[in-house]
Order: structure tokens, then C-alpha cells, then sequence
């Protein structure tokens, strides 16, 4: 598809703490404990990314640029996503003790994002730590750009214009036209992220990051319109391992493992010519006994 | 009276010795330019160093290449084989010193004229009698018996040089009774020449003098013919299988670096195998030599459960292929002609467990997995091409430091209320157990870590573990092709292992003992790495642990490839068993380097399979012995057995138990 013109396109993204909910919650800094954590691009933003990336590439022209804000471990998260094929990085320097609200997020982002060239601004639709979505509609509001959240298909028709398909609740999907330049935040189910090849993360480790820093001095740093109270974790989902039902097979029980004790509906999809579909599903009802063989 | 030799007769106004050198010239030419064109794709590969532990070499050619030792594998198959093997070097000689007393007046060997001579004749005829009749066995099974294992082997060539080879017999056998009669000699013991004697008596002296002359002709000929032919075709390993067997490879349990030669793969820009230029030139030296004899197929668990893949026909379509891009009489484009995708197929590279079974049983020490994980590398690492359930892995592997995904902050909960040391609270210690990640999260498998500290704080040892730092060994990473990955975890790992200065390591898993022992010392690793039942044994053999109780019942031993065929370790764990008062060993068919593997190697233990599953297959061949207690020595094979006995819906009657379990319940 031509998009006619260049597609530069922002991505913010988000480094977050993966299984937070083992190491509790702490109260001098109404945080998490940040002891033994694992950090990771949060998996909606690489969804963000990779749909940025894909853009870019379908269109021929026009640069990815990944933002994001955090201490200086974030630098990870933007050397993924210049491994997964982003051109620029910005990386806005914050030291870990000053907390932030989304709305301060958003505007330290916003004031940034007004100085450079756009078409599009992506966000994932929330971050798995603090599950919080806001942060893209708020940038939006700031650049007094149009916004849709829970993007789940993102079709440019033409230079300045987008077809979306929102994913509402019960799998249900909205359909949107909007005008760009926008602010979409996306679902994961959008498209699947890429998995470097090994001479872009060896390129991604030697390229510029453009550095700046936060200060609580920053004119653009507004204060806080939220006030955390509590963060209370949630439930342990496995907390033991469940040993897994025997009669499943090893890869059912990995299954298992992975998705956290709840068995997964084991499926297949056949494909191909009617000859095909029939003799797949034949030998499917044979594989599972259902008729003879 | 002597017989005038056939080359000093004239043909056609030309003298015979003038034939010879013709023949001679013409054979020994159209050789080495077919030699030098093979040798030209040899060496467009990538280094190797096989150049070291020459001793170890020497005593495996001795062994493997002029003793044969893996052909009696197969019996029929392998006697027959010994006996052609030997006919060609004891005959070899006779028609070497044929061709060479063609060419001058009264030439021979100097040293066929003494008694060497007449008991080296006596040899050489039986031989030919030998190899005449073994050729015809060989024959008879091709054509008649047709074992599965020659399926899709190039049958035309093999009975071409069955052909040959009798052909060679009898040319010999009828020159040399032709001489008999026509020399009054009675021949002493040569019996294939009194053989054909029979056939020739009565004849006259011009029709013998024609036999004589004609067989030595047809006999230089069919030689030079043959000895083209073996570099055109399969029996290129008649010349190559020596060297080959030589230049084999000495650590098994290691896999191959991405290149010989780097310390780190970010010396690399490319990673892989995706055209021939990035074999190396042992591998291709291995296309050229693959006899076609199917042993690997035959052994194949992929192959077994009717998974594409078959060893012998990656070999064969790799030659096959090497040779159609790099013609005899022009160029060709080997170097770029791809391979990945067109020559061999995903399904092909990523069915291999790297069980090990095929290499193990080549005859010419051919070798797979390098090659199999090396096409992986280049999906995963230059094009990022590869099934879905890995790539979760990978993502968990270097996010969460586990494949489980579970992470480091739950890694030590299996140890709850063990009182266990850690290195972090306490680094003197005499050895550090590597639990692994299965160990610690597989709840199958922690029971057998629990298992093992029982039985180490029983014999007193000062051991502690990683804890939280412990980290993915990278096995699964490193066999499914992520080299860039397993650097990664290894190196992180490694760290860890010096800043706590750990000199000993065991471990119950197999898979860690292997990567740790065999695969971090090119990374740096400096430390000596044990398995589990080599612990043991030596804590049972210094007393220090000593097996009480009785156990009556029927025990069989699984192993596992990375313990067994990888390392070596057969006898250890049947000792041990052996220990067991009262216990009653039954042994598979298919055992110690015969094992067939229990499908979880290579990265299966995370992929999904369709069809028959290799486990179920396993646990049937162990099934068969009736034993009441199936053990093993490596978390994956417990797991994939034990589903294998759940799918029999034999749980229950027949118990899967790690050999550290049973021994910790005898104590
Ligand atoms: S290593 Fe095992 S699975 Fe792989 S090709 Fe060889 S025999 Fe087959
Ligand atoms: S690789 Fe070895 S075992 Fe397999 S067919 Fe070739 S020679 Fe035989």
C-alpha cells in the first residue's frame, strides 16, 4: 500500500517491572520493591513498535522514533526497540525517586513530542505494572490531537487518514475513521512483534540514543493531579506450581506452566484446498479417537 | 617355462607396455582432475581445527577406520564390510603390482619374489574368493532381503560396484589360472586360480594365451574405471572414510562455535549455514564420504515417528547438490546457491532432538548436529525465522532468566525450609549444586532436588547453591540455534561462578552438566563440572552414603543422550543400581549408546509435536522388559517418560524415578 507521503511516526514506550507482584509493596515509597525485579519493554508498547516499524516499512519512507522516560536501565527498552528496527532514540533521563503521575508523564512527553516531526503518535494501550491507559490520551489532549484507544486494526487509507477497528468489550469491534496526525494507543492482539535477528541487536547496542534529562525544576513537569494512597498486590496467581495432569502430554503440561496453572484449549487449524481441510480434519478426529481408523 | 607377460605382446603394432602407460596416464589424470574439482569444494569451506590430540586420532583410525569397529553394529551388514574392506587392501596391492609389471620388461615388486611373496599370493587368492562371495551376499540382500535402511540410497551405483568388484575377481582369477596352465605350474595355494583352472583345462594354448592376455587388459581397465568412479559416487568413501575417521570429532558434547576461531559472536556479522560456503570443510568432507548405509536413519527417533527428517538423506542431498553446483567441466555457483529452504526444509532442521543416535552409529563418524543447529542459526539469527513456541522461550529465557518464566524471585522456593546454604551467605563451600531451571521449577522435578540435598547433607557435604543468581544454563538456547542468546546467559552465568570463586560444580540435569562442563570453557569457565551419579558413586564408594534398604523389583535404566551418548556416562548409573540390595536390573533393548531418545532433547521439550510422539515410542521399547521401576538420570527424560507411562494408563504400576530419588529412599 502507498501512503503517498513520509510516515514519521513517534512510539513511546515504557519500561516495566515484570512479577512485581513476588517482591510486595513498599511503604515509604508507596511503591513496589524494586529488589529482584525484572524489567522488559512493556508488551503493549512493542506492539506500538512493531506496528510503527511496519508502517514505515510498507510506506518506504519516513523514521521510527521511540521515546521513553525512566532511569537509566530504560536505555534497555530503547536498544530493543532499535534492535526490532526504530531509527531514533529518545531517552528522558529520570531519577527513580521522583515519582511521577501519568499526567506529569504525559506532559514532560508532550513537551518534547511539539518539537519534532510526526504523523502519528503510538502508544500501547496501557502498561502491564501499573495498568494504568492514560498517559497517551492525556499526551493527545496536550498536543490537541485527535485520540483512539484500544486500537486492534490500523489501516492509513490515504495521506492523512486512518481506518481503525477498536476492540470493545465481549470481542466486540468498533469501526473509526480518524484524521491524522493522531494519537492511537494499541492492543497487543494488533499484530505480533518481531523477534530480532542478531545483527540488529548487535547494531541496536551502538546507536545514538539522544539523552535529556527531567529535573523537578522543568517548567514542563506540572504537578501531580493524582495521590497514590496504596498500591496493594494482587492475588499470587500459581503460587505453587500445580503439579499439571498427568495424562497431559509434555507439551500440554508446559502449556500449563506457562499460563499459570489454567490449561489452555489445545487447537489446531487446518488449512489448504477442500481435499485438504477434509483429510486434516479426518486425521484429526482419528488422532483423537473420535472415530477409527 | 615362463609365460610371456600380456603387455610385452603387441596389439595392433602397438606395444603392450605402451598400453599400460597409456592406461596409466589416461586413468591417473582423469582422477586427479576429478580429485583436484572435489577438493576445490572442500576448500571453499569455512576452518576447522581437527588437528589436535593426534594420538587420540591415530588409535580412532586404527580402531574405527582399519579395524571397523562400529560395522559389527549390524552384524550381516558389517562382516560383510569388514571382508570387502580387507579384500581391498590386501587386493589393492595385487593390482597395483599388476598395472606396475605391465609397464617394463620384467618389472615386479621386489619383495613378491621371496616367501613374503608366496604367502602374500596364498592371502590375496582366498581373498578374492572371500570378496567374490561376500560381493554376492551383498547382492543377494540388496536385491532380495532390501532392508529398509537402503531405501532412497542410490541402488544403481551400489550394484555398479558390487559389479565391479566381482568383475575384478574374476578377471584376476582367470589371468592367474590361464598362467597356471600355461606355466605347467601347479600353483601351491592359490585357490581361486586352481578354481578357474578347472574351468580352463582342456583348453588350447592360443584360447589361454587370449584369456591371460584378455583378463589383464579388462582387469587394468575395470580397475582405472572403479577407481574414477569412487569420487563420482558414493564410494567416494572408499577414499575419503579414513580421513574422515581421523579428523573426527573429539569432544561430542560440545557443540560447535559459530566460527572457529572467534572468541565472541560479536566478532560476526553473519551467523550460520545458509549457502555451502558456510559449511566448513569437515562437512563437506563429511557429504563426500556418507556410504548411503542408512545406519543413521535407521536410528533416527525423528525419522522413527515419521518426522521429515532423515540424516542420511540431508547428507545425501547436500552431496548431491554440492556436486550438481560445482560441475566437472565449468564453473558453477556453489558458493551462493542457497541451501536453507531449498536443499533442506524447516521441517527437516527443527524435527532433530540432537538426540545423537545418528552420529553414534555412522561407520565414518559422520557428523549431524553441528550441521542441523548451524541451519538454525541462521533462521533464528539472520532472519528471525522460526517456530512460535521458541520464540516465548527466548522472550522468557532472557527476560525472566528461565524458560519457565517465572523468574529469579521464585527460583529458591523449592528449597523452603531445607536449610540450605547459598554462596551468598556463605561462598565457602566444597561444592556448588547446579539445581537448573526444571530442578527448580518443574514440580516432578524439584521433588528430585529435594531428593539430592537429602542425600548431600546425609554424607555431610559442605555444598550450597546460586540461589536467586542462578540463571538459565542456555542449553535450549544454544541447541535451537540462538547462539547470541546462550552468550547472554552463559557469560552472566560464568560471572557468577568466579565472583563466588566456585571451583566444583554437580549437577542433576544432564543438559547443564553438558553446556557447563563441555561448552562455558570456550567462554572463559574455569571450574570442574560432575553429574549427580558420578557424585554419588563417589559418595558411595567413600562410604560416606552406603544403601540399606531392599528394594526387590525389576529396575530399568533410561539414558539419557546428554548423559550417555554426549558424555560417556553408560556404567555409573548401572553401578549404582547395581548397589541396590536386592534390585533386579533389566536393560532395554535399545540401551547405553544404542538409547533411543526420549523426544525432549534440542529444544522438544518446549515444541509442540503432532503425530506420533516419541516418548509413547520410548516408553513402549522400555515396556517390553516388564520393569516395575523405569529410572533415569535427567529431569526431561523423567517428565517425557512419565507421560509416556500416563498415556499406556499404566500409572501406578510402573514407577519413573531419577536415579538420586531411589537412592535417596535406600539410604
Ligand atoms: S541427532 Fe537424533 S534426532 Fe537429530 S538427526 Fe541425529 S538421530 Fe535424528
Ligand atoms: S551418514 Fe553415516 S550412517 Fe548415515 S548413511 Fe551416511 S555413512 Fe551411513
Amino acid at each position: 500500500m502507498d501512503y503517498g507521503g513520509v510516515m514519521n511516526v513517534i512510539v513511546c514506550v515504557k519500561q516495566v517491572a515484570h512479577i512485581y507482584i513476588q517482591s510486595g509493596f513498599d511503604p515509604s515509597t508507596k511503591d513496589i520493591v524494586t529488589d529482584g525485579l525484572v524489567y522488559r519493554v512493556n508488551p503493549y508498547d512493542e506492539t506500538a513498535v512493531e506496528e510503527a516499524i511496519r508502517i514505515k516499512e510498507k510506506s518506504g519512507k519516513g523514521e521510527v522514533t521511540v521515546i521513553t522516560i525512566g532511569p537509566p536501565r530504560a536505555e534497555e527498552t530503547l536498544r530493543w526497540c532499535l534492535a526490532m528496527g526504530a531509527d531514533n532514540a529518545v531517552h528522558i533521563v529520570k531519577d527513580g525517586a521522583e515519582k511521577q503521575d501519568p499526567w506529569m508523564t504525559a506532559s514532560i512527553l508532550a513537551d518534547r513530542i511539539k518539537e519534532m516531526e510526526y504523523d502519528l503518535l503510538l502508544f500501547g494501550k496501557k502498561a502491564i505494572d501499573d495498568e494504568m491507559g492514560q498517559v497517551g490520551i492525556f499526551v493527545a489532549e496536550l498536543l490537541g490531537l485527535p485520540a483512539v484507544s484500544a486500537v486492534a486494526k490500523l489501516e492509513l487509507t490515504d495521506v492523512n487518514k486512518a481506518l481503525i477497528q477498536r476492540s470493545l468489550e465481549k470481542g466486540n469491534r468498533e469501526e473509526v475513521d480518524c484524521p491524522i496526525p493522531a494519537v492511537f494507543t494499541v492492543e497487543k492482539t494488533l499484530n505480533r512483534p518481531r523477534y530480532p535477528t542478531f545483527p540488529a541487536r548487535k547494531a541496536a547496542r551502538t546507536k545514538p540514543i539522544q539523552q535529556l534529562r527531567v529535573t523537578r525544576m522543568d517548567e514542563s513537569l506540572s504537578d501531580p493531579q493524582m495521590n497514590i494512597v496504596r498500591l496493594a498486590p494482587p492475588k499470587l496467581r500459581p503460587k505453587k506450581i500445580l503439579s499439571p495432569d498427568s495424562n497431559l502430554s509434555a507439551a500440554a503440561r508446559i502449556n500449563f506452566v506457562m499460563t499459570g496453572g489454567m490449561g489452555q484449549k489445545k487447537g489446531g487449524v487446518v488449512g489448504g484446498d477442500p481435499k485438504q481441510l477434509v483429510t486434516g480434519i479426518i486425521d484429526f478426529l482419528k488422532e483423537k479417537k473420535v472415530i477409527g481408523t | 617355462m615362463n609365460l610371456n607377460h600380456p603387455a610385452a605382446a603387441s596389439y595392433f603394432g602397438l606395444s603392450g607396455y605402451y598400453i599400460t602407460w597409456m592406461i596409466l596416464m589416461a586413468g591417473l589424470s582423469v582422477f586427479c582432475f576429478i580429485i583436484f574439482k572435489r577438493f576445490k569444494l572442500i576448500r571453499i569451506g569455512k576452518p576447522d581445527p581437527r588437528y589436535t590430540d593426534i594420538g587420540q586420532r591415530v588409535s580412532g583410525l586404527i580402531k574405527d577406520g582399519f579395524l571397523q569397529r562400529r560395522q559389527p553394529r549390524y552384524r550381516m551388514a558389517g562382516i560383510l564390510h569388514i571382508i570387502i574392506f580387507w579384500g581391498f587392501i590386501v587386493l589393492g596391492l595385487h593390482s597395483t603390482d599388476l598395472l606396475i609389471s605391465g609397464l617394463w620388461p620384467g618389472y615386479a615388486f621386489p619383495f613378491m619374489g621371496g616367501l613374503f611373496g608366496s604367502v602374500y599370493n596364498s592371502v590375496k587368492d582366498l581373498f578374492v574368493l572371500i570378496v567374490l562371495a561376500a560381493s554376492m551376499v551383498a547382492i543377494y540382500r540388496r536385491a532380495v532381503i532390501k532392508p529398509h535402511r537402503y531405501q532412497d540410497s542410490h541402488q544403481f551405483e551400489a550394484y555398479l560396484v558390487l559389479c565391479l568388484i566381482i568383475f575384478l575377481m574374476i578377471t584376476d582369477m582367470f589371468y592367474e589360472g590361464s598362467r597356471l596352465i600355461l606355466e605347467h605350474s601347479t600353483g601351491g595355494f592359490l585357490v581361486a586360480a586352481q578354481l578357474s583352472k578347472i574351468t580352463l583345462s582342456g583348453a588350447s594354448h592360443d584360447a589361454l594365451e587370449s584369456v591371460n592376455r584378455f583378463s589383464y587388459w579388462l582387469h587394468i581397465l575395470t580397475f582405472f574405471f572403479f577407481l574414477n568412479l569412487l569420487p563420482l559416487s558414493k564410494h567416494f568413501h572408499i577414499i575419503t572414510a579414513l580421513p574422515n575417521v581421523f579428523f573426527k570429532k573429539i569432544n561430542r558434547g560440545a557443540l560447535k562455535p559459530p566460527r572457529w576461531g572467534i572468541k565472541d559472536i560479536d566478532q560476526l556479522d553473519a551467523v550460520g549455514i545458509q549457502t555451502y560456503r558456510d559449511f566448513t570443510w569437515k562437512q563437506i568432507l563429511d557429504f563426500f564420504t556418507c556410504t548411503e548405509c542408512g545406519r543413521c536413519t535407521d536410528n533416527c527417533p525423528a525419522n522413527a515417528v515419521d518426522k521429515p527428517l532423515s540424516p542420511k538423506t540431508i547428507s545425501m542431498k547436500l552431496r548431491d547438490f554440492g556436486y550438481q553446483n560445482s560441475p566437472l567441466f565449468s564453473n558453477g555457483n556453489i558458493e551462493n546457491a542457497l541451501i536453507l529452504g531449498e536443499v533442506i526444509q524447516d521441517e527437516e532442521l527443527w524435527a532433530c532432538t540432537t538426540c545423537g543416535a545418528c552420529e553414534e552409529e555412522c561407520p565414518v563418524f559422520i557428523e549431524y548436529i553441528d550441521k542441523i543447529v548451524d541451519l538454525r542459526r541462521w533462521r533464528v539469527l539472520m532472519e528471525s525465522k522460526f517456530p512460535r513456541e521458541i520464540e516465548q522461550a527466548y522472550r522468557k529465557m532472557e527476560i525472566y532468566g528461565d524458560i519457565w518464566g517465572m523468574g529469579a524471585a521464585l527460583r529458591n522456593d523449592w528449597a523452603k525450609g531445607l536449610n540450605l546454604k547459598t554462596v551468598q551467605a556463605d561462598a565457602d563451600i566444597d561444592v556448588l549444586y547446579w539445581v537448573g531451571c526444571a530442578g527448580a521449577f518443574d514440580s516432578r522435578s524439584q521433588q528430585v532436588s529435594v531428593s539430592f540435598v537429602k542425600l548431600l547433607q546425609k554424607a555431610g557435604v559442605n555444598f550450597g547453591i546460586l540461589g536467586k543468581e542462578e540463571n538459565c544454563c542456555g542449553d535450549y538456547a544454544r541447541r535451537t540455534g540462538n547462539e547470541y542468546l546462550f552468550e547472554i546467559l552463559a557469560k552472566k552465568n560464568i560471572e557468577t561462578f568466579h565472583k563466588y570463586d566456585i571451583k566444583k560444580i554437580v549437577a542433576t540435569c544432564p543438559h547443564g552438566y553438558n553446556t557447563l562442563k563441555n561448552e562455558y570453557s570456550r567462554l572463559g569457565g574455569k571450574f570442574e563440572v560432575i553429574h549427580a551419579t558420578e557424585y554419588i558413586f563417589q559418595l558411595l564408594d567413600e562410604n560416606k552414603l552406603s544403601l540399606n534398604k531392599e528394594l526387590n523389583k525389576a529396575i530399568t535404566y533410561h539414558d539419557p543422550c546428554y548423559l550417555g551418548r554426549h558424555n560417556g556416562i553408560y556404567e555409573i548409573p548401572r553401578k549404582i543400581i547395581s548397589l541396590i540390595p536386592g534390585a533386579k536390573m533389566v536393560e532395554p533393548e535399545k540401551n547405553k549408546d544404542k538409547s533411543f531418545c526420549c523426544g525432549a532433547g534440542g529444544g522438544h521439550f518446549w515444541m509442540e509435536s503432532s503425530g506420533q510422539r516419541i516418548n509413547e515410542l520410548r516408553t513402549d521399547q522400555i515396556l517390553e522388559k516388564k520393569p516395575e521401576i523405569i529410572t533415569t538420570a535427567c529431569p526431561y527424560c523423567l517428565i517425557m517418560l512419565e507421560d509416556g507411562i500416563a498415556s499406556k494408563e499404566m500409572k501406578g504400576q510402573v514407577l519413573v524415578k531419577d536415579i538420586v530419588e531411589i537412592v535417596s529412599e535406600m539410604i
